[in-house]
């Protein structure tokens, strides 16, 4: 898919574990390894602005487009 | 009436119809090996001319047994029509038989709330193919008897509708589930 996720990467910048990120933003850590693995056909803005908040990022941060 | 109790309603006569199939089968092949072990068992049963359609009725008189030329007697039955007709349908029972275990298939997914599964789209498929079978051995028809013989080639549209919606659910149903597979990858 042309649009990356560059969430683990975030996450590794702000020292987050997953399963700490899933708790805040409360959804399921198997939705999130869908999400970081780049499975998920799409992502609810709801959740996007849970994630941008937890790790203090812009939505940019974690989505990246990517000529394919 | 909620879901549950017309799925539970539905089920039952689903399993019901599938019993009546099954007994009628029974039936259908000891009368078949029967017949064929003492004809004269079968003496005086009879049916009317001309014989319509599919479907043809025996019934017996009591009392004199006088030979009516007008009518068709069991025991004159031409041996290779009855194996026709046995198989045909023998057939057509096994046929509605999976039909309906098919249907009943997708009624326990449903009452599971899986109703856009992938096996629900193949079980409707299933269900178009085997009425789309059902229908076409039921286009040719062969009475044949001593006195009296017909055999031909009719459209039977009941099964061929039937068969056309299930093709059409089964669209249906896989629309479904690839907008349930699209939920289930929404985060």
């Amino acid at each position: 898919m042309a649009i990356l996720i560059n969430l683990d990467r975030i996450l590794d910048e702000r020292g987050m574990k997953s399963n700490e990120l899933a708790d805040i933003v409360g959804i399921t850590t198997a939705n999130l390894s869908i999400l970081k693995t780049g499975k998920a056909k799409a992502v609810r803005f709801s959740t996007l602005e849970a994630i941008c908040k937890a790790l203090d990022c812009q939505p940019g941060d974690i989505l990246e487009y990517k000529a394919s | 009436m909620n879901k549950n109790s017309l799925l539970n309603i539905a089920t039952f006569l689903c399993k019901f119809i599938n019993a009546c199939l099954i007994i009628v089968l029974l039936i259908l092949t000891v009368v078949f090996i029967h017949f064929q072990v003492d004809r004269n068992f079968y003496k005086g049963w009879h049916t009317e001319k001309p014989i319509k359609g599919n479907s043809i009725q025996f019934q017996k008189t009591y009392g004199d047994e006088v030979i009516d030329p007008d009518k068709i007697y069991i025991t004159d039955w031409n041996t290779g029509s009855l194996y026709f007709n046995y198989f045909k349908y023998v057939g057509i029972i096994f046929l509605l038989y999976l039909t309906i275990y098919q249907f009943q298939k997708v009624l326990k997914s449903v009452k599971n709330f899986e109703t856009f599964k992938t096996t629900n789209v193949q079980a409707f498929r299933r269900i178009g193919v085997y009425c789309l079978i059902i229908s076409s051995i039921s286009w040719i028809t062969d009475w044949d008897f001593n006195n009296y013989h017909v055999s031909g080639f009719h459209i039977d549209f009941d099964f061929l509708i039937i068969s056309l919606l299930a093709f059409i659910f089964a669209e249906i149903f896989k629309e479904g589930n690839q907008l349930m597979e699209e939920n289930k990858l929404t985060v």
